[in-house]
């Protein structure tokens, strides 16, 4: 009995030892990221270090379509692209709740989906991408928290928070991606593939989810209350079915109205699905089509 | 078999699954090559053939879990679990069959 709870003691103080070594040098690890290669740390980045006066958030089509030098030379504002490939409304609504706890930029560019109401599906991948800023947001911990009964205790281990992450926070550490993102925006070649013909098929969409809509609307007031100058942007799709069909779509556009805000629609601007060599595929804009895009939305944001 | 075995296992409609394997062979571009993937899969495999080699060879040595030595015990304990707790499968985003 003795050596059982002699053992358990060891066992525990050796772990809690572990977790906490490990914390630390993650947290060393990702300010030397954060000071020499901003771009792939977005997230952090975001959360600790972003002053910029126009911020353009997305998934990867915000990521790849909206080209930040274009807008802060046009404008003389200091921009940013803080989206990220393959992450959701869920994501992004984190982000934008906690620069706005850190700061009111002057304007926020919102890339969106027609179906962006939908998918509920995205909300652990989403939040799983956020897991080491725990304990940095009100809104972000209330998502985990509510994501299992256990999660409460297992975030509080860095073990755990930055599960399978060492490699990209070592290798970033030391070789810096600063030198091919723009300000945040990452440039798709403009040749090197077939460019793609169009998506003729409708796209499916889910049932509304209100847990989203809840949110969003929450962050769309707050962005209302800090005084910051929100655009709903829908980004050039290679694709012809009818979206403005879609109840997120329908939805969005109310929300636009009901609360003042531009929604700017080029989801199938007909200049843009004139050309498929602006596109490296439906969804994605190489860099002449975005640079074409970007000088669109600049007319908007005079 | 496996990689192409996930593509239906990871997509929400079979459509989806039929225009990603067209992409397959219409779409032309770079190897996508994830390098954090395989070095976590590299270090995987060094931790089973050292394990099978020790086992093999050396059986009585790096006998931790074993050990007479309670502390070294406990210690080799903390390791196996910190190392599960970094490198481990925990979410089911991560998982193969997660969209069952």
């Amino acid at each position: 009995m003795k050596k059982l709870l002699v053992s358990t003691i060891l066992i525990f103080v050796g772990l809690i030892s572990v977790d906490i070594i490990v914390g630390r040098i993650f947290i060393t690890l990702s300010n030397r990221v954060l000071e020499n290669s901003p771009a792939s740390l977005v997230a952090d980045y975001a959360f600790k270090k972003l002053d910029s006066d126009i911020v353009i958030i997305g998934s990867s089509r915000g990521n790849h379509h909206y080209v930040s030098s274009l807008i802060e030379d046009s404008l003389n504002l200091s921009t940013y692209n803080v989206s990220r490939d393959g992450s959701f409304l869920f994501y992004q609504m984190c982000l934008i709740d906690k620069i706005l706890d850190n700061y009111s930029p002057r304007k926020i560019l919102w890339n969106l989906e027609p179906t962006c109401f939908s998918d509920l599906s995205k909300k652990t991948s989403d939040l799983e991408r956020l897991l080491p800023l725990y304990g940095q947001s009100q809104l972000l911990d209330s998502l985990l928290h509510s994501e299992s009964a256990m999660e409460r205790v297992k975030l509080k281990s860095s073990m755990y928070r930055y599960n399978s992450l060492h490699f990209n926070y070592l290798y970033r550490s030391f070789i810096p991606i600063s030198n091919k993102a723009n300000n945040g925006y990452r440039p798709i070649p403009n040749e090197g593939y077939n460019f793609p013909s169009m998506l003729m098929s409708d796209r499916m969409e889910g049932s509304l989810n209100e847990e989203i809509i809840d949110l969003f609307n929450k962050v769309v007031d707050k962005c209302g209350r800090t005084g910051v100058d929100l655009f709903f942007c829908l980004s050039p799709h290679y694709s012809n079915y009818e979206y403005k069909d879609f109840e997120s779509y329908k939805l969005l556009s109310h929300i636009a109205i009901e609360k003042d805000i531009k929604l700017i629609d080029f989801y199938h601007n007909i200049s843009f699905m004139q050309d498929s060599t602006l596109f490296k595929d439906q969804d994605h804009m190489n860099d002449k089509g975005a640079r074409i895009f970007t000088n669109e939305i600049i007319k908007y944001l005079q | 078999m496996v990689s192409f075995a996930r593509i239906i296992f990871k997509v929400n409609v079979v459509e989806d699954a039929i225009e990603i394997i067209r992409r397959i062979f219409t779409s032309s571009g770079k190897l996508f090559v994830d390098i954090s993937t395989f070095i976590y899969g590299g270090l995987a495999l060094i931790v089973l053939i050292s394990k099978d080699f020790i086992d093999e060879y050396i059986p009585s040595k790096f006998n931790f879990l074993n050990n007479s030595n309670l502390f070294v015990r406990c210690m080799a304990s903390v390791l196996l679990i910190s190392f599960i707790l970094m490198f481990g499968v925990l979410n089911g985003g991560q998982f193969i069959y997660f969209q069952f």
